[in-house]
Formats: C-alpha cells, structure tokens, sequence
C-alpha cells in the first residue's frame, strides 16, 4: 500500500510515523490516578490482593490506560479535529512495573473515502504486544 | 451474598435496549487536567490552562474524556449487566467522532445493551463478550457527537496471564 495525504497542515505518506512514546515504569499509583480521574474502579487494579485472589499475578493497567496512550499520541501528531474514529484491542495486560513503548504508523490511504488508517501498537519490555488500535483520521 | 452464578445467567436485558441516560454533564477544564495527568499527557497542563485566549477558542477534550460516564451514573457497575468486577476485562473500546467536543461543551449519554456472545479463546477458554453502546449528544441541540462501543469480555476464570 503507497500514497500520501494531507491531514490538516502535515504531509502524511503511508509508512510515516510519530516519534514513539516510552511510559513506565508502571506503579500502583498510575493505577489509582487513572481510576479516580474518570471515576471508574475495579480492584484488579486497585488491590494487590484481590487481584491475586482473581487469579492475576499482580495488579494491572486499566486496558483503556493503554488506549488513551494510543489515542494521545494520534492526536498529538495529526490533530484530534481529524481523528474519526479510534478502535482499541486489548491483548494482554500491563502490569505494574512494566515499560510500555506506544508506536503508530499511517498504515493505508483510501482516497475514495478521503481516510487514511493509521495502526498502533503498545509492547511491554519483552517485546510482547498489549494493545493494537486502528485511527481513521480524514484526509 | 448471593450465590456463584454461571456465566452470562442473570436477567439480562433485552439486545438494543436502553440502559442508561445521564447528564445533562460539563466537560470540564479541571478534569480535562486531570485526565491528562492521569494519561501521561506531558502537554496537557498547558493545553487546558484557562487563560483568557483559551477562554475565548476552547481545547478540545481528551480523546477518551466521555469515559467519565462512569462519573454520571454509567459505570459498568451501575449498568444492569450483572458483571462481577474481578471477572471482566476490557477487549475492545471504539470511538467514532462525529462533532469536535471541547471544553465548556455539555453533554448527555444513552447507554444499549446491544447484546451477549459466547466465545472460545485459543488462549483464555470460554468467555462471553458483552457489548454496549454509549451516544453522547449535545445537550443544547441534541446532535450526536459521539459514540463509544465497549466490548466487555467475562470469564468464569480469569485469563492464566503471566508477568513478563
């Protein structure tokens, strides 16, 4: 897949990217602050030992922790008034003291539509994948 | 204390009903702050700093900013899913922008119940997926301006997940 677009001000060719993003080390408070800013609370997040006693070997990070991550970094590099749409995929959890590396590539044009589909990624320190996110940003 | 339920047993409403309608809700330059605080979003203190010039041309909102439905009486919790917390987790949230939200916007929600699957993981065994449907509206006009699709996967055992 080739081609190239306008999104807003920026000249995006398929195959561009932003700078990746590095976060972490996670800690317990990431988890908190991220639970008491949108008011949702689960204590697998929260609680060492409930999450233990659910069969987790350690509290993790709220999955849309992770998306919000993703979705920021598509903004900040093409702008949130072009942004149609954002689709997160939880793969696996991101658990405390985790580095997470977030990584996004414009992935496809489709002119007749005027989008282009960028295509996200967050891994851990072991290169495994926890999130994928597709953006449809107009073009 | 109830007892140990299956699965997905429970009376579940009906696929394409109405759960929840909250707000009227601000969008609010404070939590627009503290979300992204809470998002690693280095540029954010600045980004929703109330000057005047702000005052006058609004940020947007952060791109996930509606999930603080869970503030407004929309939580998973207080949905009428029957979702036990520690046997959930998130597989899937979409959001389609329709209109730009910014702050000093305000908002109301509608939450559908738009139904329960039952699936079968290479990896984590049976689970359902359950998924629901919020559209936000101005709540001025009414107009849609956004709507967010969360798919919600239950397990009877949690995923055997190891640490890396």
């Amino acid at each position: 897949m080739s081609g190239s677009g306008r999104v807003g001000e920026a000249s995006v060719t398929i195959g561009d990217s932003p700078p990746p993003v590095s976060v972490g080390p996670l800690t317990h408070s990431d988890f908190i602050r991220y639970a008491g800013a949108f008011g949702e609370f689960n204590p697998v997040h929260e609680d060492i030992e409930v999450a233990r006693r659910a069969g987790y070997p350690d509290i993790f990070a709220q999955g849309m922790l992770m998306g919000a991550l993703a979705a920021n970094q598509v903004r900040d590099w093409l702008g949130q008034e072009r942004i149609r749409s954002f689709t997160a995929r939880f793969r696996a959890p991101a658990f405390r003291d985790d580095l997470l590396r977030i990584e996004c590539r414009a992935a496809a044009l489709d002119e007749s539509r005027d989008r282009m589909r960028l295509e996200s990624t967050i891994t851990n320190q072991a290169g495994e994948t926890l999130l994928t996110a597709q953006t449809e940003v107009e073009v | 204390m109830t007892p140990d339920r299956a699965v997905g047993a429970g009376s579940a409403p009906e696929p394409g009903s109405l759960i929840a309608e909250f707000g009227p809700f601000p969008v609010e330059w404070g939590k627009a702050r503290e979300i992204a605080i809470a998002t690693f979003d280095d540029a954010g203190a600045d980004r929703y700093a109330p000057s005047e010039e702000a005052r006058r041309d609004p940020p947007f909102a952060p791109p996930t900013y509606t999930m603080v439905q869970a503030l407004w009486g929309a939580s998973l919790d207080e949905l009428p899913l029957g979702l036990e917390p520690t046997r959930i987790l998130d597989g899937e949230y979409r959001f389609d922008y329709l209109k730009p939200i910014r702050v000093g916007d305000w908002l109301v929600g509608r939450t559908r119940y738009l139904g329960r699957t039952a699936k079968r993981g290479r990896k984590v065994g049976s689970f359902n997926q359950v998924k629901v449907e919020t559209t936000f509206h101005d709540a001025q006009t009414d107009e849609a301006v956004l709507v967010a699709t969360r798919t919600v996967l239950e397990f009877e055992e949690p995923p055997r997940w190891e640490r890396p």
